[in-house]
């Protein structure tokens, strides 16, 4: 089924209609604002605002990897701002309802946890983690995207994996 | 990858939006297309109506200086001839004076 979605998205994408490029993007723009915010309305607003934008300027992007390109910028430093704006009186992280996310193997409870600490972190490596695990980028990329130098981006991931681990391990040593 | 970067991966991994994501997007991108054109449709007339109003008012204007200008010399032709008319009948007078002397 996720085969035959991709396939019919990737067509309507090279027909070039606006339909068919939300259809092929609205996972990658949507789980960049979820994963940052931890709000399923919110994300979905950011969203919006992204393709919204996106329809405006779809003249000047010339290919669709300048598109994706363009779409996680707009995705990750749109999120960041409808951050910064909900700050006043924002939703506690652990009050904020879990979106149901499939976890097919593995352990669910660990998954749970690392998105919660993952929210937990300061704006920019949380970013930065989200562009690296869920997007998949290197750190020269996640550094064009986020236009901040790479070894800035080589140490948010360092630093928020080890504070990762630290905390796994020990909340794990807590249940053992 | 160690297993914690694997378990980010899984934890971190793409998900959909609500079914109704797609059609709410081409909505507001149709809602925003028309009121782009409806604003696009105003800046135009405003921007007539402004260019029709200077264009009347430089009309306005010239035609009032011709008109005030045709005024003028109706005056100074009437002027004209009440002087002319006034020199003649001076010029009677004076002889009349000059004939009685």
């Amino acid at each position: 089924m996720a085969q035959l979605n991709s396939t019919t998205a990737d067509a309507a994408e090279e027909s070039g209609s606006f339909a068919g490029l939300i259809r092929t993007h609205q996972a990658m723009v949507f789980s960049i604002a979820y994963h940052f915010l931890r709000d399923r309305f919110a994300a979905e607003e950011v969203a919006q605002d992204v393709f919204l934008q996106l329809h405006a300027k779809l003249g000047a992007l010339e290919s669709p990897d300048h598109i994706r390109f363009w779409l996680r910028k707009a995705a990750s430093h749109r999120s960041i701002d409808y951050a910064r704006r909900r700050r006043p009186g924002s939703v506690s992280i652990d009050d904020a309802p879990e979106l149901s996310v499939p976890d097919d193997v593995g352990d669910p409870l660990l998954r749970a946890r690392l998105r919660v600490l993952i929210a937990s972190l300061p704006e920019a490596p949380r970013m930065v983690m989200v562009l690296r695990y869920q997007e998949e980028l290197m750190p020269e990329e996640i550094a064009r995207v986020l236009d901040m130098p790479v070894r800035t981006v080589k140490s948010h991931l360092h630093r928020s994996l080890a504070m990762l681990r630290e905390k796994i391990e020990r909340s794990m040593g807590e249940v053992t | 990858m160690d297993p914690l970067e694997q378990e980010l991966k899984a934890a971190l991994r793409k998900i959909d939006p609500s079914p109704f994501f797609e059609s709410k997007v081409l909505a507001a991108a149709n809602r925003q297309a028309r009121e782009r054109k409806t604003t696009l449709r105003m800046r135009w007339a405003t921007a007539i109506a402004a260019m029709v109003l200077v264009v009347t008012g430089v009309f306005w204007q010239h035609q009032r200086t011709v008109d005030e200008q045709a005024r003028g010399q109706a005056a100074k032709a009437r002027l004209m001839l009440a002087l002319q008319i006034t020199s003649a009948k001076l010029d009677e007078i004076q002889e009349k004076v000059d004939r009685v002397q």
